[in-house]
């Protein structure tokens, strides 16, 4: 790709709350730049469903699960779109789009505003630097108050959000848009909103429109002194507006507003034309590799196609063409028969198919250049990997994948679901590094692991329809943890003698709590008291111990290890005694450390009418919730607070009878806490009892 | 440990004393300053105070953010830690948090009648009584009548036997005082309020007035310096 070619390419992604119409937009979005000949609903009447939400359970239950990308072209620009997940046990599908996007486009409902999950999306955003507009969905809907929610985008998530439209009509009787930097309306007439009349300016909106007009010229200009001097000599051009309005985009200090209805094809269009206008390209954006080679030192990379190639896999798919993998090229470029490293494991890989995806179709492709996303075939690496040209040996930075709180087990029906099942964990763990699956090597069944129960509901679903695994689930199991409290010390002697060479070593020191990570051993032996080559084994042996605690066995975290005595033996001391030793050695010093359970509590936020406040409350409370935060804003009400994972089973059904269906909730990991003195003896009741059958 | 010597620090100690025990449940007290001195500060130095104590608390923000109101939270915890040598702030602020709820309302849609019914809520559903009330953002100006609202919110110091603290923003320029000496915006509305307190920034301190206790004659020149960063009492 020349440079001006990659001036006029956009990564972006469409980001917001679940059920604000991101994958109606895009919808609309494929249709006026004519990647798609018809509309379809998200749940579409037709029943054939957006284009975007290609997998048969998004079609089903109307949300966007995976990542689709795809590729338009827009006034002779390129946009890559990635339409991501709404919902909040989905987000790695969302942190990993931020990750390869260059801008995004948070689409805020007119009606429900800045909801919890703009929120969290907002916070990823911010984390990956991504620059960002909004769009104002569904102002034809009953309710829908644009100026409302850009007052909440302002005090939410405390962005300079500033209008650079307003309707011209609302609700059922929205018409268009006026254009506040050109101050024309625009309306969107034909059957599908795909013929756009500009007009003057209502006479009825023309004052409103020039109020707003100035409102936005004076957050504008703080981003241009051109712009300033043309307002004081009354000479503002257009241009000036836009220019002053990507450099404040492109800062992450300005995001501009633009509103409408996808569904009833308004101001789409428009939104195009501010992607094109105030969305980065790739060459605008700074991008940071890991030198393996040199102490895995930051490189900055160059988005010259000239330079060699660095491309990061962020997606995976294995659909009916095949397993697909999604890159996005950061340096350089790939052509069709290029060789490839994969600097995660050192493997050569050859480019095959190289494609550019739209939604569920593709079109091949000879070569890819920095900036693009594109998809390869028939490649075997794991989501996150980073591919370079063969004399390179960077890695992108990794992605924040957090820990999986929830587990079950899975067992499948019969013989043919068991191969089918293993085959779709094994797609799925590669797809998703937040899904993990392993077999419990003492009940022997499959456990899968993730983020929520809705995430794993959504695997074992498609096990069953992608895979035709039958599978039967046993309860949802939280990922408890186990803890010391105090410090305590310990000396202890593994001696055995059974005829031949014994077994001798002889371990002293302390453990203790330890917050800045889940394990760190010490090393204070001096004098050769233990000699060197046993002081691994001494720390294998304590890791030994650290999977499996004794109160619940669950794994133990937070502790710290140190040794500072020992003594061996010339003949009998050795690598298996010395590991032995410290087994002893933690099993003498856990029990005296004051060990506690802990468990994972959940960030929970639940928004609907004000008049359910007290029954929301009443519901958290129930489940060992503690409130942190109310907000209200009118008649619309957001109870904040952490919850213990384990209350939070089947929480959608109770929240749905305690509010008529009104209310809504997300939720996502916070932190571990000690579990509370009554339930821990449970636990360790339930143990013991699991142990004694076992 | 720092609740200790926060406890001890803490300008709500000397404040107790020159008040005779402090503000008292069913009584409204007022920290009156100009923009920027440190009233949302004093009012989290009081909630932490409480906290400490484990006493429950709401905090109120009228035309701030849950998240906002945490930050402050979080930021002032954090100073405290500073001050007094503490390596693990996350710990206390977890413990402050246990008993403290952050009540949000945007300027424009807040009622005192709204807030009784979210007290109310919290008290029937959330099995949270709190003891001590925190508004932060009311504008007393805005209001046409600001002592009808005052009046509702004492009302609900006396139902539920809690303590009210407002922050109250004077003008530099403004000379308006009456004739007990209590300064706009607060001096048509101080017979609602049992202890006044004015903050005056001084070149390197904030010195604490106390304007009126409860009905008891004032002492003027109370000794309360504080440390402009910590609002902590500064050693004499």
């Amino acid at each position: 790709m020349k440079n001006d070619e990659q001036n006029k390419l956009r990564n972006i992604g469409i980001s917001a709350h679940i059920d604000s119409g991101k994958t109606t937009l895009t919808e609309r979005i494929l249709y006026y730049t004519n990647r798609i000949h018809a509309i379809h609903d998200v749940k579409g009447k037709d029943g054939v469903g957006a284009t975007m939400d290609f997998m048969e359970l998004e079609k089903e239950r109307g949300i966007t699960i995976a990542s689709a990308a795809t590729y338009c072209e827009w006034k002779e620009n390129f946009i890559n779109i990635i339409d991501t997940p709404g919902h909040v046990d989905f987000t790695i599908e969302v942190e990993r789009a931020l990750r390869v996007l260059d801008g995004a486009v948070l689409v805020l409902c007119s009606v429900g505003g800045v909801q919890s999950q703009s929120i969290t999306v907002d916070r990823q955003m911010r984390r990956y630097n991504v620059p960002r507009i909004a769009f104002i969905n569904k102002c034809d809907r009953s309710g829908a108050n644009p100026t409302r929610v850009i007052q909440q985008l302002r005090e939410k998530l405390n962005h300079n959000a500033v209008a650079m439209q307003i309707p011209v009509g609302l609700e059922a009787d929205l018409q268009g848009i006026i254009d506040l930097a050109s101050m024309k309306a625009f309306y969107f007439d034909g059957a599908n909103g795909e013929t756009i009349r500009i007009e003057e300016i209502p006479s009825g909106l023309r004052a409103e429109a020039e109020a707003r007009r100035e409102e936005m010229l004076d957050a504008v200009s703080m981003f241009s002194d051109e712009l300033t001097e043309a307002i004081l000599e009354e000479n503002v051009t257009e241009e000036l507006i836009h220019d002053a309005i990507r450099k404040g985009t492109l800062s992450l200090s300005l995001t501009p507003v633009f509103m409408g209805s996808a569904y009833k094809n308004k101001g789409v269009q428009s939104l195009l034309d501010a992607v094109t206008c105030y969305l980065p390209h790739p060459g605008e954006i700074t991008n940071t590799a890991l030198d393996l080679d040199n102490d895995e030192q930051e490189i900055k990379l160059s988005s010259s196609p000239e330079e060699p190639t660095v491309a990061l896999a962020f997606k995976l798919e294995d659909g009916r063409y095949g397993q697909l993998t999604y890159i996005r090229v950061y340096q350089g470029k790939i052509a069709k028969g290029d060789t490839l490293l994969n600097t995660r494991n050192n493997k050569k890989i050859k480019v095959g198919r190289l494609v550019r995806m739209h939604a569920s179709n593709m079109e091949d492709i000879e070569k890819a250049s920095s900036g693009d996303i594109v998809a390869l075939f028939g490649v075997d690496c794991a989501s996150g990997d980073t591919f370079t040209s063969e004399k390179l040996h960077y890695t992108m930075s990794s992605m924040h994948v957090p820990e999986p709180v929830i587990s079950l087990t899975v067992n499948p029906v019969d013989n043919k679901s068991q191969v089918n099942m293993s085959k779709a964990l094994n797609r799925f763990s590669k797809e998703d590094p937040t899904f993990r699956s392993y077999v419990d090597p003492e009940s022997n069944e499959t456990v899968i692991s993730g983020m929520g129960e809705l995430h794993l509901d959504v695997y074992i679903e498609r096990m069953k329809r992608e895979y035709s695994a039958e599978v039967e689930t046993g309860m949802p199991q939280v990922a408890y943890r186990e803890a010391i409290s105090r410090n305590s010390e310990f000396n202890y002697t593994h001696k055995k003698q059974t005829g031949g060479s014994g077994q001798y070593g002889r371990v002293a020191g302390f453990m203790e709590p330890y917050s800045e990570g889940d394990y760190n051993f010490v090393d204070q032996i001096t004098g050769g008291d233990i000699p060197r080559e046993y002081i691994p084994s001494c720390d294998k042996g304590f890791q030994t111990c650290l999977q499996k605690g004794t109160l619940i066995g669950f794994p133990i975290t937070g502790i710290q290890i140190t040794i500072n005595d020992g003594a061996s033996h010339s003949v009998d001391s050795s690598d298996v005694a010395f590991q032995q030793a410290a087994i002893g050695a933690f099993k003498e010093a856990y029990a005296k450390s004051n060990p506690i359970i802990l468990e994972p509590v959940m960030k929970v936020a639940v928004e609907g009418p004000s008049e359910f406040q007290g029954a929301i409350l009443g519901t958290l409370n129930q489940r060992r919730g503690m409130i942190s935060g109310v907000t209200e804003d009118g008649n619309f009400s957001v109870i904040e607070g952490e919850v213990p994972l384990s209350e939070m089973f089947g929480y959608s059904t109770v929240l749905r009878s305690a509010t008529q269906g009104k209310a809504e909730f997300t939720m996502e990991f916070s932190r571990y806490k000690p579990v509370p003195q009554s339930i821990a003896e449970e636990l360790k009741k339930e143990y013991s009892e699991q142990k004694k059958t076992a | 440990m720092l609740k200790q010597e926060f406890t001890l620090k803490s300008p709500m100690r000397i404040l107790q004393k020159a008040t005779r025990g402090g503000l008292g449940n069913g009584n409204m007290g007022v920290f009156m300053a100009r923009a920027g001195v440190g009233k949302t500060a004093c009012l989290i130095h009081v909630s932490l105070d409480c906290l400490f104590k484990n006493q429950n608390v709401v905090h109120v923000g009228i035309g701030e953010t849950v998240e906002n109101v945490q930050v402050w939270y979080k930021e002032i915890l954090s100073d405290l830690c500073k001050a007094f040598d503490i390596k693990d702030p996350e710990k206390l602020q977890e413990e402050t948090e246990q008993n403290r709820i952050i009540l949000s309302y945007t300027p424009d849609t807040f009622t005192v009648k709204k807030l009784d019914r979210d007290l109310h809520d919290l008290e029937e559903h959330g099995a949270v009584a709190p003891e001590v009330l925190l508004i932060d953002g009311f504008d007393f100006e805005a209001l046409h009548s600001a002592w009808d609202t005052l009046a509702a919110f004492k009302h609900i110091a006396v139902k539920r036997h809690v303590e009210i603290w407002f922050a109250a923003q004077t003008h530099r320029d403004s000379t308006v005082r009456n004739e007990r000496g209590i300064p706009a915006p607060c001096h048509d509305v101080d017979d609602l309020f049992s202890v006044i307190l004015f903050l005056e920034p001084e070149s390197d301190s904030i010195h604490l007035k106390l304007l009126k206790d409860h009905d008891n004659p004032v002492e003027q020149d109370l000794p309360i310096k504080l440390n402009p960063n910590t609002l902590l009492l500064l050693d004499e």
